[in-house]
């Protein structure tokens, strides 16, 4: 008799109490055993499960807050990290454990040892490692519904427009000016929401620009050894709590694109001092 | 005029005197404008990121006014 794997989800499946509520769950053992036996992969089966009102169990801590068809969606969608550093390993980890279902990411530096303060995918016997291929690696061993396309080159405008493609989300984890410029200019040109973020010291911004709106302040440019823009993080260096704290704001704000929510930093810059949490909201003009 | 200024924290020390408080009001010429104020305050122009006018970004050369509220915050870039 052909097996079908709807039929196969329900028989797997077992009830959770959540809250107030009950979820039927489908445990990565069975979700991996239907996708071995199925010929297919665990996403597929993860998804199949979401549209037939069954919750893969990874995701049950999820559900109260983006529900099943939420949960569907973020496992369609593409989203693009352009920067693998500070805020870009951090956003990459946790894009993956809330189950985007495919992440690009680019970046063209290997690890060195200023990176193990504060870089989540950094460790001391993975220096010398390209960025995005220890990102891809982890991202298997984290969520394995998730696939990671890895890009080892440094993002320019020769070659944004192709990483770009089929991207529902941007977030900008570069770390000078001039890159994030551009990066802008061609999520304007494309029509790609970009979710900016900045960090300096225990300091951070973030703002969501949507093609149309006005989009990054330009500030007046003290460009480094390297010809590039940068700000007072040459002298304040980036200490661990910072990109972590960026990069969930900024995740946040992109699963409110993906979910087709409002995001809360639309239109508006967050700035933030996280030493005695100066909070300010700096209204970015018309649309 | 008179004006009430808001500095981020991380800029008081790069200020030339430094700067005692993150909150302030300060006695301006009229017809001073935002690029005025940020040498008034002695901060490296380049240091300087956004400036707001009354919660909303402005832009530099933005003529102030008695009783506008403005804040100032870092060029940070880093990632």
């Amino acid at each position: 008799m052909k097996r079908d794997l709807a039929r196969e989800i329900r028989n797997a499946a077992v009830r959770r109490r959540e809250g107030e509520a009950y979820y039927w769950c489908l445990p990565l053992h069975a979700v991996r055993e239907l996708a071995s036996e199925f010929d297919s992969s665990t996403a597929a089966v993860s998804l199949r499960a979401l549209e037939n009102g069954f919750v893969p169990e990874r995701y049950l801590k999820n559900a109260g807050t983006i529900g099943l068809e939420g949960q569907a969606a973020l496992l369609r969608s593409t989203v693009l990290v352009v920067g693998a550093g500070g805020i870009g390993g951090h956003a990459v980890e946790l894009l993956a454990r809330m189950g985007v279902g495919r992440i690009k990411v680019a970046d063209r530096d290997v690890f060195d040892e200023t990176n193990l303060n504060r870089q989540e995918f950094s460790a001391e016997d993975l220096l010398g490692f390209p960025k995005v291929d220890v990102a891809r690696d982890r991202v298997l061993a984290i969520n394995s519904d998730v696939s990671v396309a890895p890009f080892q080159l440094e993002v320019s405008r020769e070659n944004i427009a192709g990483l770009l493609e089929e991207v529902d989300a941007v977030i900008d984890a570069l770390d000078n000016l001039d890159d994030r410029l551009m990066l802008q200019e061609a999520c304007q040109l494309h029509g790609v929401v970009m979710v900016h973020g900045a960090i300096a010291g225990t300091s951070l911004q973030a703002t969501t620009v949507f093609p149309g709106d006005p989009g990054l302040p330009v500030f007046a440019p003290s460009a480094g050894g390297d010809g590039k823009t940068r700000g007072i993080e040459v002298e304040t260096g980036n200490p661990a709590t910072t990109p972590a704290i960026s990069a969930a704001v900024q995740v946040q704000e992109a699963l409110s694109v993906l979910l087709g929510r409002t995001p809360a930093l639309r239109g508006r810059m967050l700035y933030l001092d996280l030493e005695d949490w100066t909070v300010e909201f700096i209204d970015l003009g018309d649309r | 005029m008179e004006i009430d200024v808001r500095v981020a924290t991380i800029l008081l020390k790069k200020a030339e005197p430094p700067l005692p408080s993150t909150r302030f009001s300060l006695s301006l010429e009229d017809g001073t404008d935002v690029e005025g104020l940020i040498g008034t305050l002695g901060l490296p122009p380049q240091l300087v990121g956004s400036v707001t006018l009354n919660n909303r970004r402005s832009p530099r050369d933005r003529v102030l006014a008695d009783g506008d509220l403005v804040a100032i915050v870092p060029a940070i870039s880093g990632g």
